[in-house]
C-alpha cells in the first residue's frame, strides 16, 4: 500500500520539509513571539495574551481589519469579474489580441511605488481627473474619493484591481484556450448563444482556475503594503489602513514585533476561516 | 459533457472578424474602454519621464512633454545616484538576471512536480497537504523575516546567491503547486494509466507526457514567477548578499528618498526601464496563448 | 639557525601586521542618503576616509521600513556592517538590546561630553559611555515662503499664529493657497509640534516631551494647540491628502501657495529650482517658534564586534566623523547643522546661520518625538494627530485627553 505512488510521495518529501521548516516553523515562531513582550528584537520570555488585548484596543487595528474585509471582497470580486470578462472577450478571436493582452498585463510588471504615485496624482482633486474635468467647464464635477476618509478605500480598490486583473485574465485565457473545440462545436449545434455558453458551460469547467485566482488574489490582499503606502499612506487619517501595512509599521517603525506577530496571527486566522470552506469544497469537487 | 460525433459535412469555424455584427462592435468597444483604463497610468508614467524638471514643476500631470526628451532615461540608467555611487540602475542588471533565471526555472519545476505528485496521489491527505501549503502564503512575509534569516544563516545560506534562489523557490511553491495541481486534475486519468501500463515510471510520465502538455500553464507560471521575482525588492535586499543585490535595490534607492530632492522624471524612467524585461516576456508569450496548442494533445 | 628563524619570524609578524592593517580599514556603512545633495554629503565623509587610507563600502537603503529590515536582518544573520546611520532617539533602545559598541575608547573622542549640545550628548550616551557620532542636526520648525506671493498680497511673513491667520485670510482672498500642506502622518505631526511650541513655548513642549507630564499633555495648552491646528484646515487645499512634502514645496516654488512649514531639507528643493534665499524665497522659524529649534539628529552607530579588522575600521570612521571640519563639510552640502559646537559656520547660508546661534542655547532645543518617547508612543501620537486632522468631528478636548492617555502609557 505504501509502495503505491511511492515516487509521487518521495517527490513530496522536499516540499514537506520546506513547508514544515520555513512556513510552519516560522508561523509557530510568530505565534510564540505574539505571546511575549518583544520590542525591536525577540525577547523569549513568556508574557501571555497581553499583546492581543493591546491590539484589540487600537482603533487602527479595527479600521485595518474592516478594510481588509471591504477592500478584500471588492478586490477579489472585481479582479475576477473584470479579468474573466476580458479573457472571454479576448477568446473570441480578436484582431490585435496580442496588443490588448500586453496592455492588460503590463500593470503587473511595474513597481507599485511609482504606479501608485501615478494613481495618486490621477485621483487627487487638485491635480488629477477632477481638476481636469473642471477645467473643461464642468465646475460641479467632483471625484475626490482619495481625500474623503469614507471613500478613499474604494479609490485604492480601483488601482488594486487595475494591477491584478491582468493576471486573472492571463490565467483564465490560458484555461479558455485549453477548452476542447468540440465543446464549442456542440454549443453551436445546440444553438446556445455565445455569452450563455460562457456562463453556463465553459466557466464552470474552469472552476479549478477560478480557485487558483481567488487564492492568488486573497494572498495579494493580505500582503498589500506598497499599494496603500504609495497611494494614500494609510490616510486620510487612518482610513485606508490595511493589516499588511499595520503589521509592517509595528514591526519596523514602532519596534513592536510582538504586537505585529499578534496581528499577523489574527490575520491568518481570519483568512483560514474565510477561505477554508470554499477551498475545501472546490478541492473535493475535483476528486476524480 | 461529451462531444457528439459530428456529421462529416459540418465544419466549425470561429467567426471571422470581418463579419460586422453588433456583437463584434460591442466587443471592441468594451475592449477599447478597458484599454483606456489600463493605459492611462502608463501614459502618465511615460509622459512624466519625458519631461524636464522645469516642465514638471510648472505644468500639471496632464500637460504633454514638450519634446521626446530621454535625458531622464539616460540618467536613470547611467548616472542617477543610489548612494555614493552615481551609476544609475544598470549596475545590478546582471545580478537580477542571475537571480531570476534559476529561480523561475527551479520554482516552476518544483511546483509542477509537487502539483503532479499531489494529483497522482489521490487521497484526503494530499488535499490536506495542498491546503497546508497554501497557508504559508497568507502570512505577511515581513513578520517571518527574522526567523528565516536565522535559519538561513545557520546553514550558511544567508547572503548568498543559492540562498536567495531557494527563498524564491520556497515562496513560489504554494502558488506553483496549486496551479499545476489544478491543471493536472483536469487531465484525463486514462493518459497516465496507459503510460503506466506501458511501463513508464513517475518521472518519465512527468517529463515526457505531462510537461509538454502543460504549455498554457507553463506560460502563465512563467509570467507570474518572472514578474514576481524580477520585481522583488525586500527579499533580494535581505537574502542575496552584498554582491548579488538585484536591480530593484538600486531602483528603490532612486525612487524612495525621504528627505532628498525627488526627481519624478528619473523615478518614472527608472521604473519603466525596470519593468521592460517582464514586459518583453508578456509580448513574447503571445504565441503560446494560441487555441488548441494543448487541447489537441489531450485527444491524441 | 636561531637567528634565521627569528628573522623569519619577525618578517612574518611584520607581514601579518601589514596585511592586517591593509585589511583592517575596510568600513562598510549602511545609510539612507541617496539623492543629489545627500549623496554628495556622504561622499564627503567617504572621501575623508579614503584620504586616511581606508576603503569605504557603501550600503545604502532608502525607505525607513526597508532600511530597518535590512539592518535588523544583517544583525540577525551575524553579518553586521561596520557602521550604520540611525536617528539619535534610537540609540538607547539599541544599546539596551546589546547591539552597539561604545566608542569613547577612541582617542579622538576625548572630551566628548563637551562636543555637542547637552540634549545630543544625553541621547548619544548611556551610563557615561558614548555610543554614537552625531553627524547632523536637522531643524523641523521652519517656515518657507514665496516672496513673490507675500509681496503681491502685501503681507509680512507672520511671526505668530494670529498674524498667520490674518495674513492667510488676505492671501486666500487674492486667490493663493495660504499653506502648502502634505497630508501625511509625519508631516501633520511636524506641523502640530511647531504649533505646540508656539502655544506654550519650549517649556510646554518639554513638559510633555521630555518630562512626560500627563497633566500638561491633557491640559488647556494642548487643547488650544489642537484648536489652532483645526483652524488650519480652512487654509490648505483639498488635494493635500498623502501629498509628498516636496510636491507641497513645489507649490511654494511655483507661486501657487504662500507658505510651507517643513524642515530644513526643503532648502534642497529651492536650490534645485535655482532660487536664492532672501530673494526668491524666505526662511523663518515657524510662527511663534522663534528662539526654539525642533531638532532631529542623524548619528552613526557601530555594531558590536571585537575582531581586529572591525575595531580598526570603527576607529577610522570615528576619527573622520567626529572631526569638526568633516562635520562642517558634510552639513554644508546637506544643508543641516553640524552638531559639534566648535564648528566653523562662517560660510553657511543665511537660513543655517539663523539656526546656528540657537544651537548653543540649551533651552532653545526642542527634542523630536523619537528622542522623547518609545517608538510605540511616537506612532500612537502620529495616529492621533492624523486622525484629528482628517476627522472634524473629533473635538480638541477629546484629542487632548487622548494625547494625555498616550503619554501616560509611554
Amino acid at each position: 500500500m505504501f509502495k503505491k505512488n511511492l515516487a509521487a510521495k518521495l517527490t513530496l518529501v522536499p516540499s514537506a520539509v520546506v513547508i514544515a521548516v520555513c512556513f510552519y516553523g516560522t508561523i509557530l515562531w510568530t505565534l510564540y513571539i505574539s505571546l511575549t513582550h518583544s520590542t525591536m528584537l525577540p525577547n523569549y520570555k513568556f508574557y501571555g495574551f497581553g499583546q492581543y488585548a493591546t491590539l484589540l484596543s487600537m482603533p487602527r487595528w479595527h479600521t485595518a481589519f474592516a478594510n481588509m474585509l471591504i477592500f478584500g471582497s471588492l478586490f477579489i470580486v472585481g479582479s475576477l469579474v473584470i479579468g474573466t470578462t476580458l479573457a472571454a472577450l479576448l477568446d473570441r478571436n480578436v484582431k490585435a489580441e496580442g496588443l490588448f493582452r500586453v496592455f492588460f498585463l503590463y500593470p503587473l510588471s511595474m513597481s507599485f511605488v511609482v504606479t501608485g504615485l501615478a494613481w495618486q496624482w490621477l485621483l487627487n482633486p487638485t491635480t488629477g481627473v477632477e481638476a481636469l474635468v473642471r477645467s473643461f467647464g464642468w465646475q460641479d464635477f467632483s471625484f475626490n474619493w482619495l481625500a474623503s476618509p469614507e471613500n478613499a478605500i474604494y479609490a485604492v480598490s480601483i488601482a488594486a484591481i487595475w494591477q491584478s486583473s491582468g493576471l486573472v485574465m492571463a490565467i483564465m485565457l490560458a484555461g479558455l484556450r485549453g477548452i476542447d473545440s468540440d465543446i464549442w462545436k456542440a454549443t453551436k449545434i445546440d444553438g446556445i448563444p455565445v455569452w450563455r455558453s460562457y456562463i453556463s458551460i465553459v466557466l464552470p469547467m474552469l472552476r479549478p482556475l477560478i480557485l487558483t485566482c481567488v487564492i492568488l488574489l486573497a494572498t495579494a490582499v493580505v500582503k498589500s503594503y506598497d499599494l496603500v503606502v504609495a497611494m494614500t499612506g494609510g490616510g486620510p487619517g487612518i482610513s485606508t489602513d490595511v493589516p499588511g501595512k499595520f503589521v509592517v509599521d509595528l514591526l519596523f517603525q514602532r519596534a513592536n514585533i510582538s504586537t505585529a506577530a499578534a496581528a499577523a496571527m489574527l490575520m491568518l486566522l481570519t483568512v483560514i476561516c474565510a477561505l477554508s470552506p470554499y477551498v475545501y469544497i472546490e478541492l473535493k469537487r475535483q476528486k476524480r | 459533457m461529451t462531444a457528439t460525433p459530428l456529421a462529416p459535412t459540418l465544419v466549425y469555424t470561429v467567426p471571422r472578424s470581418s463579419s460586422i455584427r453588433p456583437g463584434r462592435i460591442l466587443l471592441y468597444v468594451i475592449l477599447s474602454l478597458a484599454l483606456v483604463y489600463y493605459a492611462i497610468p502608463l501614459l502618465l508614467v511615460i509622459s512624466t519621464s519625458l519631461k524636464t524638471a522645469e516642465e514638471l514643476r510648472n505644468g500639471n500631470i496632464f500637460t504633454l512633454p514638450q519634446s521626446l526628451n530621454f535625458d531622464a532615461w539616460t540618467k536613470a540608467w547611467m548616472t542617477a545616484c543610489t548612494g555614493i555611487e552615481c551609476n544609475g540602475i544598470h549596475g545590478n542588471f546582471w545580478n537580477s538576471v542571475e537571480i531570476v533565471v534559476p529561480s523561475v526555472i527551479l520554482s516552476i519545476l518544483f511546483g509542477a512536480l509537487t502539483g503532479f505528485a499531489l494529483s497522482q496521489w489521490q487521497s484526503k491527505l494530499s488535499r490536506v497537504i495542498l491546503l497546508s501549503l497554501m497557508l504559508g502564503a497568507f502570512i505577511p512575509y515581513q513578520v517571518i523575516l527574522y526567523p528565516l534569516v536565522r535559519i538561513f544563516s545557520s546553514v550558511g545560506l544567508y547572503g548568498t546567491l543559492p540562498g536567495i534562489i531557494l527563498i524564491h523557490i520556497i515562496f513560489g511553491l504554494p502558488y506553483m503547486a496549486l496551479l499545476f495541481f489544478n491543471f493536472y486534475q483536469g487531465v484525463p486519468p486514462e493518459l497516465s494509466k496507459a503510460a503506466k501500463m506501458d511501463g513508464a515510471g513517475f518521472f518519465t510520465i512527468f517529463f515526457e507526457i505531462m510537461l509538454p502538455m502543460s504549455v498554457n500553464v507553463l506560460v502563465v507560471a512563467i509570467i507570474m514567477q518572472a514578474t514576481g521575482i524580477w520585481n522583488d525588492f525586500l527579499l533580494g535586499l535581505i537574502f542575496a548578499g552584498r554582491d548579488h543585490l538585484p536591480m530593484t535595490v538600486q531602483l528603490n534607492n532612486i525612487v524612495n528618498t525621504t528627505t532628498g530632492v525627488k526627481e519624478y522624471n528619473v523615478n518614472m524612467a527608472a521604473t519603466f526601464l525596470t519593468a521592460l524585461p517582464p514586459l518583453l516576456i508578456y509580448i513574447l508569450s503571445g504565441r503560446y496563448f494560441a487555441r488548441g496548442l494543448a487541447a489537441g494533445a489531450v485527444k491524441g | 639557525m636561531g637567528m634565521k628563524l627569528s628573522l623569519a619570524g619577525a618578517s612574518t609578524a611584520i607581514g601579518l601586521l601589514l596585511s592586517n592593517q591593509a585589511f583592517a580599514q575596510t568600513a562598510e556603512v549602511m545609510h539612507y542618503w541617496t539623492s543629489g545633495s545627500e549623496a554628495a554629503a556622504i561622499k564627503v565623509i567617504a572621501d575623508d576616509v579614503a584620504k586616511k587610507g581606508g576603503t569605504w563600502k557603501d550600503s545604502p537603503v532608502t525607505g525607513y521600513e526597508a532600511a530597518r529590515a535590512a539592518v535588523l536582518s544583517r544583525l540577525a544573520g551575524g553579518d553586521a556592517p561596520t557602521s550604520m546611520v540611525v536617528d539619535l532617539g534610537e540609540i538607547k533602545p539599541l544599546v539596551e538590546q546589546g547591539i552597539l559598541a561604545p566608542i569613547d575608547d577612541v582617542a579622538s573622542t576625548n572630551g566628548w561630553q563637551t562636543f555637542f549640545p547637552k540634549l545630543v550628548v544625553d541621547n548619544a550616551s548611556v551610563d557615561g559611555h558614548l555610543y554614537a557620532v552625531p553627524i547632523d542636526i536637522g531643524t523641523a520648525n521652519w517656515m518657507w515662503y514665496s516672496t513673490k506671493v507675500l509681496n503681491d498680497v502685501g503681507v509680512k511673513p507672520p511671526a505668530t499664529w494670529d498674524e498667520f491667520f490674518a495674513a492667510a485670510d488676505k492671501i486666500k482672498a487674492k486667490g493663493y493657497i495660504p499653506l502648502a500642506f502634505g497630508g501625511q502622518a509625519w508631516q501633520e505631526a511636524l506641523v502640530f509640534r511647531s504649533i505646540m511650541i508656539a502655544t506654550g513655548g519650549n517649556k510646554f513642549y518639554t513638559d510633555v516631551y521630555t518630562k512626560h507630564d500627563v497633566d500638561a499633555a491633557g491640559g488647556p495648552l494642548m487643547v488650544k494647540s489642537f484648536e489652532t491646528f483645526a483652524k488650519l484646515r480652512g487654509y490648505v487645499d483639498d488635494g493635500n491628502t498623502n501629498r509628498n512634502w516636496n510636491d507641497a514645496t513645489n507649490m511654494v516654488i511655483t507661486g501657487k501657495a504662500a507658505m510651507q512649514i517643513m524642515g530644513d531639507w526643503a532648502k534642497g528643493e529651492f536650490q534645485a529650482a535655482n532660487m536664492t534665499p532672501g530673494k526668491d524665497y524666505g526662511c523663518e522659524l515657524a510662527p511663534g517658534t522663534n528662539g526654539v529649534l525642533n531638532i532631529v539628529s542623524d548619528t552613526f552607530v557601530f555594531p558590536v564586534g571585537d575582531k581586529p579588522e572591525q575595531v580598526a575600521a570603527r576607529k577610522l570612521l570615528v576619527d573622520v566623523m567626529i572631526d569638526p571640519r568633516t562635520q562642517v563639510a558634510f552639513n554644508t552640502v546637506k544643508g543641516a547643522l553640524p552638531p559639534r559646537l566648535d564648528a566653523n559656520l562662517k560660510d553657511a547660508d543665511i537660513c543655517t546661520q539663523k539656526a546656528a546661534a540657537l544651537l548653543k542655547d540649551q533651552n532653545a532645543l526642542a527634542p523630536n518625538a523619537e528622542l522623547s518617547f518609545s517608538s510605540e508612543t511616537v506612532g500612537a501620537i502620529k495616529d492621533l494627530v492624523t486622525q484629528f486632522w482628517s476627522n472634524p468631528s473629533m473635538t480638541p478636548a477629546d484629542a487632548a485627553k487622548q494625547y494625555a492617555d498616550i503619554v501616560a502609557r509611554n
